[in-house]
């Protein structure tokens, strides 16, 4: 079986490890430090990297460009001053905006986080005891985005050098803990003027979580998606794939195609049920699903240790062709 | 979502049936179905325009209750005959297992108009043997294991219907009125039957040349289909919704499995459409894109489900799915391109449908 032909050029930032010492203090400092490594990766893309709009260390804040998360002890959760960033993407949508907000925490633990989307890189105001602000944010999830445990977690990290997409998968347990999208459809609905979905719901509070299998990515509307960029439009998202006879067709055939005795790699469709939004809106690009918990973490394909492409969950997502995939706490 | 377009050049044939009582319904409609086939003339693009077609299906051998052989006894109604003595024909597919292929069409052996709308419905990989007879059907041509051949190419038979009600009016006091739709592609790879009866899918066949095929030869893969050719029939009344092609596996294909040594499969293919949550998506959403105002339409993949051959197998072409609630029997899309009969949407040359009414 030929495997897909990519849509886009990628970068990565991989194996990125926050080791079982930032874990083992109370579990408060592995989701500070896990923070900081996903804004270093992200901001540290050789092309067309995502940019600091403004931030807040819990002691200064604005939206002045500054990035004063210069290293994970700055990232503070309190319900009174705390720390959050905005990061900005040129390539996505012209420059749509993620807020990471540590707003919700009453002691020092980083689990919980406000996420919004600006998809018109819309966020202003903001201190060290509030964040800023969009007339068009659309709340991504409000709790729980990493789980408590003293253990390894990798971090990894992709982009499309366009920046048009982003992904991040944040690893332990030999499980994928933590899921975040940051997508630009292709094949797009007509009249949709606004082309990018965001995914980054929450989690629970415990190890046991996998965040990135079907149920959550095709059984439930965790995606968020405007198709004109207003929050009025905002609706959770689904992605649909290839199903028949009352199911999926990854649950009916959980293992490796007969015919080219390769897994199966499903587009992903993007869905949406809201009444007023209704709807097929497009498609993922260089991302499928595959059958779900059959495939090892972190195998890849082809079978001749190339890495091209690398299982993260139920997903499959091209890899950089050189580093061996960490996705558990080796 | 932009309108598909064909990836074939499509010719296509319809016949409309005025009733003139039950037993005459049942005859006639058997005669359009093989004058529709076999005939090369009566066609009509794509837009609408005349045209002969290259590839017709021929008649292979027949039986009007009174003669029998390699010929079309099938000229009038009067051949048409149901009993102890019957009639029958097999028509060969002009693409299909190296131009082998046969459907046949035969009566049911019960006489009386509440029988007429019995017969046998068959597809033959390979074709029938020339042992018809005015009061039996042909039998499958098998193609005889050689000594020392690993891999014969298996023959098969599809027996869809036996001597049963095979379209959804006919019987008793049930006549219909009728129009017979065929789509037949330039190349001759791809045939559609359709019998609209009083408004409502009578039945449907499909004969067709899948591509994007997986799997190959190579000892690397377990399974391959090795001429895409599939085969689907929804007989007696079905409502060709999108449950006809996702939830059940009604193709059939020629399989060859190779890891397990299981030589080829008769195997049942089911379509694939996109579904999210535990429904298909044109179920989960059954109206237009809210912003667009389109309608969603998916192309049908096939997927195969016997051991040894499990997994994705291909792609329909020319063939698409859309939701039952986007119209009734005969809406057009795309400013006549396309039309719809149940949940599916197929080529047509932008005429008024005609549903049999």
């Amino acid at each position: 079986m030929a495997l897909p032909i990519l849509s886009k050029t990628w970068q990565w930032s991989v194996n990125r490890l926050t080791s079982n010492a930032y874990s083992a203090s109370v579990g408060a400092n592995a989701p500070s430090h896990v923070a900081w490594t996903i804004k270093e990766a992200l901001t540290s893309m050789p092309l067309n990297p995502w940019v600091v709009a403004g931030s807040s260390d819990a002691v200064t804040g604005g939206m002045d460009g500054v990035d004063r998360w210069t290293d994970y002890t700055k990232i503070k959760g309190y319900t009174g001053a705390h720390s959050w960033i905005v990061l900005t993407q040129p390539g996505w949508n012209g420059g749509a905006q993620i807020l990471f907000d540590f707003a919700l925490e009453t002691a020092n633990y980083q689990r919980q986080a406000i996420r919004m989307l600006s998809p018109g890189g819309l966020f202003t105001g903001g201190s060290n005891t509030a964040a800023p602000t969009a007339a068009d944010s659309i709340l991504l999830g409000s709790g729980y985005w990493m789980p408590r445990s003293a253990t390894n977690w990798w971090t990894h990290v992709w982009q499309s050098t366009d920046g048009a997409c982003t992904r991040i998968a944040v690893c332990a347990n030999n499980q994928v803990q933590i899921w975040i999208m940051f997508e630009t459809l292709t094949d797009v609905e007509p009249t949709t003027t606004c082309p990018i979905l965001a995914w980054w719901p929450n989690i629970s509070d415990n190890l046991t979580n996998w965040n990135a299998d079907i149920g959550r990515l095709v059984k439930a509307a965790n995606g968020r998606f405007s198709p004109d960029g207003t929050p009025e439009h905002a609706a959770s998202t689904y992605f649909a794939a290839h199903g028949y006879s009352a199911n999926t067709a990854m649950e009916h055939c959980n293992m490796r195609n007969s015919y080219t005795n390769e897994w199966h790699m499903w587009p992903m469709h993007v869905m949406c049920e809201a009444t007023g939004t209704r709807g097929w809106f497009g498609r993922l690009m260089d991302i499928y699903v595959g059958p779900p918990l059959s495939m090892p973490p972190g195998l890849t394909m082809p079978d001749d240790g190339s890495f091209k492409w690398v299982s993260v969950g139920d997903l499959w997502l091209p890899w950089d062709s050189v580093n061996k995939p960490v996705l558990n706490s080796l | 979502m932009a309108y598909p377009s064909p990836e074939r050049v499509w010719y296509k044939k319809s016949t409309s049936l005025a009733t003139s009582g039950v037993v005459s319904d049942n005859r006639r409609l058997l005669l359009a179905i093989k004058n529709g086939l076999t005939q090369a003339s009566g066609w009509v693009d794509m837009d609408n325009q005349p045209v002969t077609h290259p590839k017709p299906w021929t008649v292979a051998q027949s039986s009007n209750a009174v003669q029998v052989g390699a010929s079309d006894y099938w000229n009038s109604e009067s051949d048409i005959v149901w009993g102890s003595k019957l009639s029958w024909t097999c028509l060969r597919h002009p693409s299909h297992y190296g131009g082998l292929g046969e459907l046949l069409l035969g009566c049911g052996t019960s006489t009386g108009d509440n029988s007429t709308s019995n017969g046998y419905v068959r597809y033959a990989s390979h074709g029938f043997n020339l042992n018809g007879t005015v009061s039996a059907n042909p039998t499958q041509y098998v193609i005889p294991e050689l000594p020392g051949d690993p891999t014969p190419y298996k023959s098969v038979l599809w027996s869809w219907l036996n001597n049963t009600q095979w379209h959804r009016y006919g019987y008793g006091n049930n006549p219909f009125n009728a129009a017979v739709h065929i789509w037949h592609s330039a190349d001759g790879t791809g045939t559609r039957l359709l019998v609209m009866q009083n408004g409502a899918p009578g039945c449907f066949m499909m004969w067709d040349q899948a591509v994007d095929l997986l799997g190959t030869a190579d000892s690397h893969d377990r399974a391959y289909w090795p001429d895409g050719y599939v085969h689907g029939m929804w007989l007696a009344g079905n409502t060709l919704d999108d449950d006809a092609f996702n939830a059940t596996s009604d193709m059939r294909a020629i399989i060859r499995a190779i890891g397990l040594d299981l030589g080829w499969l008769d195997a049942n293919l089911g379509c694939c459409s996109l579904w999210h949550m535990d429904n298909s998506s044109m179920d989960r959403i059954p109206v237009a894109n809210e912003m667009s105002g389109n309608w969603t339409t998916e192309p049908m993949h096939l997927y195969s489900w016997p051991g040894g051959a499990r997994g994705l197998a291909g792609r329909l072409r020319d063939t698409w799915l859309v939701a039952a609630a986007s119209g009734g029997h005969g809406t057009l899309f795309n400013s006549g391109a396309l039309v719809k009969v149940g949940s599916l949407l197929l080529p047509w040359d932008g005429s008024t449908f005609d549903t049999g009414v």
